[in-house]
């Protein structure tokens, strides 16, 4: 390998990379650090990152005050309700407005637009009159069931991917005969893995993360999810920080897992375009 | 057979072909499952807002019509024109930035390098830490006189602001941690990036296009309707800012009052929501909202208008 | 072609399995509580049991002292069972009452009450309180008038928090004082003498911070907000005015430039780097929760505990302050007002009442509790629990629209100490504002 090469391919990348990644590390790294100072170390001035003894029984504490695995365990029901109907739903409703030609689809694309215009306050109280008329309140159906509809946010998302895909790759099965529904699940579902693994991974964080909506709905400590758990480390005149900071370190370690293993959806996909050319 | 299949349906002063009909329950069906969640979950919330925006609305007793006052209230508002003027500051400079950041990172984060798993997640780690935790970190990090961004100031030889304590300053405090998640966004460009034919460059390559043409002549367009899904939410989720001001400047800590010092960070979803749900001020609140939809619907729609000049789609 | 079909049908069956099961679990669940109670009927239990849900608003060890009232209660009373929920934020109180969802009994912020409970959202407890003769004359005045519009009580105070002057006793000694101030004028002398600038002008010690509470100094000038009589807002009321004068007085002095730098470098509230544990606020004003931090935090730290100094015109105004309150009420439209009265007056009791304040370090809103011994352990409570017989004390004016008028109050007030808004025009941008709210 040439130096230039070397210089191109290698050290420049690397080099970008690490220098950015400090930037988003630190961070985290920060976190971490935190959840392992006392409490009196944490709001230390000047500050320093390095706790002076790692307490590792913040973490006991922790654990102690809220009952992570039964709030994880809901929490995570609804999350995978959450993704299965995600990508049952949005793929389909964003299939119609793109990629068949019919007299609806710009309608519902600018509907789709709309809905997600209008401020999310002024609707809370009616949606949850419709809930409460359902009889669902305290139960996870609110958090979930939306999912299995198809939210705008994916919908418009997946309709920019599909419009990417070039028209021949469909049209060359449909002179085979092949049927809508084929194309959509065996050509076109394919080529948008990278995009359906964003959306997996975005609905998975966004329901994991989630305050408001297990706040309002649920009204058993039972059916808790992790975020509400994390409202018992907050009085009124500040928070038991150290505790918090090593709930949110727990919080986040599924999040990291489930990104760094699903990343290799991201990469299959590249040659789908390229075997078609 | 491809003809009918890639022309849009050809207009028909009566009637529809067989052909037509045929895409049309086709359509239908697949969109089926949004079109129903629609209807039951989404258009009575979203025209009683509508019918709220006419009425004063406590809450907890019936709306009674009030016609236009709700609107005309607004127009001697002070508050609004503040929010509105914090939010369209947020509209036009975060936005792009924010575009732009999360762009250049997709790109770093598409080299074929070693470890390249690894780089993707840390770029990610700033979305998985909770709200409460960040908040802190970032007084923390701001701090005018131990942060670690004033520190880096003072050793360039940069004026050094007070940041999330003075107004001035405020707004840009929330760029700078925007930019800070800006990992998420650029999750949405590298998926797109996957899909961009490696043949292309390759092709490019050959012909001696150096790698900025090849940016701007295979990267770009192949990106650009992504990056029209980015601008778009980006501007609606600009005008909706409103967990960041409430966790930085909340109700508690500063008298009941949201909106952080001199009210620079009283966003137009923040001033809607302390009429809504502090002041019991449903109807006036649903007004605001009304105003902020049909702003952001102009706007938009002129967005997706100038987009037929700049995006181009491989479907098409 | 076929298999292809067979796989989504299977894909169809399991998603509205998923459906399915999360509908039936959350139903189930649901249900339950109405359930236990109709088998407990079934049963040979003699009355039918009620089972009560009731939403507070602490969190982690305060809520625990709650959690212990409400077993006590539970192990009593097998016939009304109350079940707890600790939720922090009060969206969702609002949301389920106006959705016909609401807890039977909750919590919430004395200056919410009125506004809530003159639009209807909070049952008036004064037949209940006549029929089971509860002695609202035991109740704070301040405390309970938080409670009260219109000749209605909407909830009782549960806890209440007042305010007093806490003092650096070292940094006090320095400057040569050798007591707290007592007057408004001495105040403003010790804060010019307890603020010292470093050479290069940059400030290094705080006498006391002027953006602090206009209510309390407003009460101490004998300011009112509100003039019931004339059905007037009176944020122009001449003693609102004087205490906003004072604040922006001291404000002046250093400037909004010196001040955001000075505060820039102060710890956190809850941390030993509280400003006024560090020295670098020689005086503060602050709540009876204070001395527990202290306890906690500051251990070794040398402070008095005095009362909020008074206008030395006025002497008989001695002993002012701003009452704020916790309650407890009853949402409108709760399926079982008898118990929900029934639990909610339990815990106004003063055994309860003092077993819950005294666990959270908040103040009682009974005077018969003031001394009490369960608060002999609380650090600085003597001092709290005598000044909250003061009869100068004050809570905001309960009307319905409390909340707006202070919330705007509270940002012109900001605008004035930072000069975007002169001081008069300031205060007539409030009862502009307000005024027409007054109905």
């Amino acid at each position: 390998m040439s130096a230039a090469k070397m210089l191109r391919t290698k050290i420049f990348p690397h080099t970008m990379l690490i220098l950015f990644a400090f930037f988003f590390l630190f961070p985290f790294i920060w976190l971490v650090f935190t959840s392992l100072k006392s409490s009196n170390e944490i709001f230390e001035l000047p500050p320093r990152i390095l706790p002076a003894s790692f307490q590792w029984s913040n973490y006991k504490a922790a654990f102690e005050t809220v009952p992570f695995g039964h709030y994880m365990l809901n929490t995570l029901v609804i999350c995978v309700l959450c993704i299965v109907g995600q990508l049952f739903a949005s793929p389909l409703v964003a299939y119609s407005i793109s990629r068949i030609p019919w007299a609806g689809s710009k309608i519902i694309f600018a509907i789709v637009l709309a809905t997600m215009i209008l401020p999310s306050q002024v609707q809370l109280i009616p949606q949850y009159i419709i809930f409460a008329k359902l009889g669902w309140v305290n139960t996870i159906l609110p958090l979930t069931i939306g999912a299995f509809f198809g939210a705008p946010f994916y919908i418009f998302l997946l309709r920019q991917f599909l419009l990417g895909i070039p028209r021949e790759l469909s049209e060359a099965a449909k002179m085979d005969g092949a049927s809508e529904l084929r194309i959509y699940s065996q050509i076109i579902m394919p080529t948008l893995k990278p995009a359906l693994a964003t959306v997996a991974l975005f609905t998975f964080v966004g329901a994991y993360t989630d305050f408001m909506g297990p706040l309002i709905y649920l009204n058993d400590a039972a059916k808790w999810t992790l975020t509400l758990g994390l409202q018992g480390f907050q009085q009124d005149h500040g928070a038991q920080w150290e505790k918090l900071m090593a709930a949110s370190t727990i919080m986040a370690i599924p999040m990291i897992l489930l990104y760094f293993f699903g990343q290799k959806y991201y990469m299959q996909s590249g040659s789908a375009f390229t075997g078609f050319k | 057979m491809i003809e009918t299949v890639s022309a849009a349906p050809p207009k028909r002063r009566r009637g529809w072909t067989r052909k037509e009909w045929h895409y049309f329950w086709l359509g239908l069906v697949f969109a089926s499952p949004w079109i129903i969640g629609f209807l039951v979950f989404t258009v009575y919330p979203f025209f009683s807002s509508l019918y709220f925006s006419l009425t004063e609305y406590d809450l907890f007793n019936p709306p009674k019509w009030v016609g236009m006052d709700n609107y005309a209230a607004i127009m001697k508002d002070r508050n609004f024109y503040k929010s509105i003027s914090n939010t369209l500051f947020m509209a036009f400079i975060s936005v792009p930035v924010t575009l732009f950041s999360s762009l250049l990172i997709a790109l770093l984060l598409n080299f074929k390098v070693k470890g390249i798993r690894y780089y993707r997640t840390i770029f990610y780690l700033p979305a998985v830490i909770p709200g409460v935790a960040s908040a802190l970190l970032w007084t923390w990090m701001l701090n005018p006189d131990f942060g670690l961004v004033n520190i880096f100031l003072r050793w360039a030889h940069l004026p050094d602001p007070a940041w999330l304590l003075d107004p001035r300053f405020t707004k840009p405090s929330l760029i700078l941690m925007g930019l800070w998640g800006s990992g998420a966004g650029a999750l949405i460009f590298l998926a797109a990036l996957q899909g961009v034919p490696q043949t292309y460059y390759e092709a490019a390559q050959v012909d001696g296009a150096n790698w900025w043409h090849r940016f701007w002549r295979i990267t770009v367009p192949a990106l650009s309707p992504i990056i029209l899904f980015q601008l778009i939410m980006g501007l609606i989720g600009a005008f909706q800012i409103f967990t960041e001001s409430y966790i930085l400047a909340g109700g508690k800590s500063s008298g009941g009052a949201l909106g952080g010092p001199g009210q620079s960070l009283l966003f137009y979803a923040v001033n809607l929501y302390q009429e809504a749900f502090i002041n019991l001020k449903m109807g006036y609140a649903s007004a605001l909202a009304w105003i902020l939809f049909v702003i952001v619907m102009l706007i938009t729609l002129l967005v997706l208008k100038t987009s037929k000049r700049w995006v181009y789609y491989g479907g098409e | 072609m076929l298999r292809k079909g067979s796989t989504w049908g299977l894909i169809m069956v399991f998603l509205l399995a998923a459906v399915l099961s999360g509908c039936g679990g959350g139903k189930d669940s649901a249900a339950s509580g109405q359930e236990g109670g109709e088998a407990a009927k079934g049963g040979d239990a003699p009355k039918e049991k009620v089972q009560l849900s009731f939403w507070y608003g602490w969190t982690g060890p305060e809520a625990e002292a709650l959690e212990k009232l409400i077993k006590k209660w539970n192990d009593a009373n097998p016939d009304i069972q109350v079940k707890g929920l600790s939720q922090s934020d009060y969206q969702k109180q609002l949301t389920a009452i106006t959705g016909g969802n609401p807890p039977d009994v909750a919590s919430n912020f004395g200056q919410d009450v009125v506004p809530w409970g003159e639009r209807g959202a909070m049952m008036p407890l004064d037949d209940f309180i006549r029929k089971d003769n509860v002695d609202l004359g035991d109740f704070v005045p301040a405390a309970l008038s938080s409670s009260q519009a219109s000749g209605k009580t909407y909830a009782l105070p549960i806890a209440m928090h007042v305010s007093m002057l806490f003092y650096n006793k070292e940094l006090l000694e320095k400057a040569g004082f050798s007591g707290p101030p007592e007057t408004m004028g001495q105040l403003k002398e010790y804060i010019t003498k307890l603020s010292i600038k470093e050479d290069g002008g940059k400030l290094q010690q705080l006498g006391l911070w002027p953006g602090v509470d206009a209510y309390t100094f407003s009460y101490a000038y004998g300011g009112s907000y509100y003039d019931a009589d004339k059905k007037q807002v009176t944020p122009d009321d001449a003693g609102v005015k004087k205490a906003v004068e004072f604040g922006k007085g001291i404000w002046d002095q250093f400037g909004s430039k010196e001040l955001d730098r000075f505060a820039s470098g102060l710890g956190q509230y809850m941390s030993p780097q509280n400003p006024f544990f560090t020295g670098k606020y020689a005086m503060t004003i602050d709540g009876e929760w204070l001395p527990t931090f202290i306890k906690q935090y500051a251990p070794n730290l040398k402070y008095g505990i005095a009362p909020i100094p008074y206008d030395e015109s006025k002497p008989d105004l001695k002993d002012p302050g701003n009452v704020t309150t916790s309650v407890f009420y009853i949402p409108k439209g709760v399926k079982h007002p008898e118990e929900s009265w029934k639990f909610l007056k339990w815990m106004a009791d003063p055994e309860q009442m003092a077993e819950f304040t005294a666990a959270i370090g908040n103040l009682p809103t009974r005077t018969s509790l003031q001394t009490h011994e369960s608060y002999k352990e609380v650090p600085g409570f003597q001092e709290f629990l005598k000044y909250s017989s003061s009869p100068n004390l004050h809570s905001f004016p309960a009307t319905s629209f409390s909340t707006e008028y202070m919330t705007e109050f509270s940002n012109q007030y900001n605008a004035i100490l930072r000069g975007d808004v002169g001081l008069d025009e300031g205060l007539k941008r409030v009862k502009d504002k307000i005024q027409p709210l007054v109905k």
